[in-house]
């Protein structure tokens, strides 16, 4: 029951969170196209006070600029939710990496840290819960960004090797251990959904460095 | 070469609006409605486009459904679907009951017109 429960909740979540990226795409529509007839309509007033029109034209691109950035959000953001509905699918893990590092880059910006990542192309897919394998690389990213000083850097990579695909979370530049308040609590929930989606996850310190390695079976 | 009939659909006025003027500053003849039902009900009698551009989610009548409609009674009118649906399944769901591309929301502009372009050839060459 009490799994039941989880994945109705989680599924809730993923419609709310569907429905209002829609909603957010709609308005970034409407702020699209307007922009987009403010620019036409100044082009037509060609020849008329030369620099007001450049400041404006300025204005609409960076506008446009920022509508693009927000698009990608939403859009990511909604594949995110999505994948709640399905607890079980074959899916691209570097879709599912691309999506996550769109929306946790905020967390490592805060901190000056560098978020790299390094996915192979045309990996194979693998068959797993898409929510528990972000909900694990999230977790393992969080306490990397916990422990990471201004200026660090994380490298998130995936490749395939032999029959299985291979996701890498590197943190360069760390301090101390991870004392979360919740460490205890998130680290049995992450080993839990590991042992639930029967993949491994192995974690190497070296210093100042550590480096959490995830093996998924390829379809 | 006469100019482009293009009906737009979509519960959202202001990007209905905003958008039918862009295009109408690039020469194509828009009409806009803001609803599944007044869409059916203009269709064949005070409006006869070439290409009708559908948003997929609205809320008295869904793009599925007016796209139906249309296809059924109308099945030289190309229609283009707009989304804002994060999946892209909703738009291509849509090609397989008919219609002749999506473009998600926000739009890019210039695969719009190319899109409006691609589907008034077919038709045109459909209708000859």
């Amino acid at each position: 029951m009490e799994n039941t429960l989880r994945d109705c909740q989680l599924a809730s979540l993923g419609k709310m969170l569907a429905g209002y990226t829609h909603e957010l795409k709609n308005h970034l529509a409407i702020i699209n196209e307007s922009s987009g007839l403010m620019g036409d309509l100044l082009d037509m007033t060609e020849g008329e006070d030369e620099q007001t029109r450049k400041r404006f034209k300025k204005i609409i691109a960076t506008i446009g600029e920022r509508i693009s950035q927000a698009n990608i959000m939403a859009r990511h953001l909604s594949s995110f939710a999505h994948r709640m509905d399905m607890p079980l699918s074959v899916f691209n893990v570097n879709d599912g990496l691309d999506e996550e590092i769109t929306l946790i880059e905020r967390f490592a910006r805060l901190k000056s840290i560098l978020l790299k990542k390094n996915l192979q192309q045309e990996l194979p897919s693998i068959y797993s819960n898409p929510s528990l394998f972000q909900f694990v690389v999230f977790a393992e990213i969080h306490k990397i960004v916990d422990r990471c000083e201004n200026g660090g850097e994380i490298i998130v990579s995936s490749s395939q090797q032999d029959q299985d695909v291979v996701v890498s979370l590197e943190g360069i530049g760390l301090y101390g251990e991870w004392q979360d308040k919740s460490s205890l609590q998130m680290s049995e929930a992450v080993n839990y959904a590991v042992k639930k989606m029967d993949i491994s996850l192995n974690v190497e310190e070296f210093e100042n460095r550590q480096k959490i390695t995830l093996t998924l079976p390829a379809v | 070469m006469d100019k482009i009939k293009i009906l737009i659909v979509d519960d959202e006025v202001e990007f209905a609006e905003a958008l039918a003027e862009r295009m109408e500053i690039r020469g194509f003849l828009m009409e806009t409605v803001n609803s599944g039902a007044d869409a059916l009900a203009a269709i064949g009698s005070t409006c006869f486009p070439d290409v009708v551009l559908l948003d997929l989610k609205m809320p008295d009548m869904s793009g599925f459904e007016v796209l139906t409609v249309i296809k059924e009674k109308y099945p030289s009118i190309e229609v283009i679907m707009l989304t804002g649906h994060g999946a892209a399944s909703g738009g291509s769901d849509s090609m397989k009951k008919g219609a002749f591309d999506f473009i998600m929301k926000p739009v890019d502009f210039k695969d719009l017109i190319e899109k409006i372009q691609d589907a008034y050839q077919k038709k045109i060459s459909t209708s000859s």
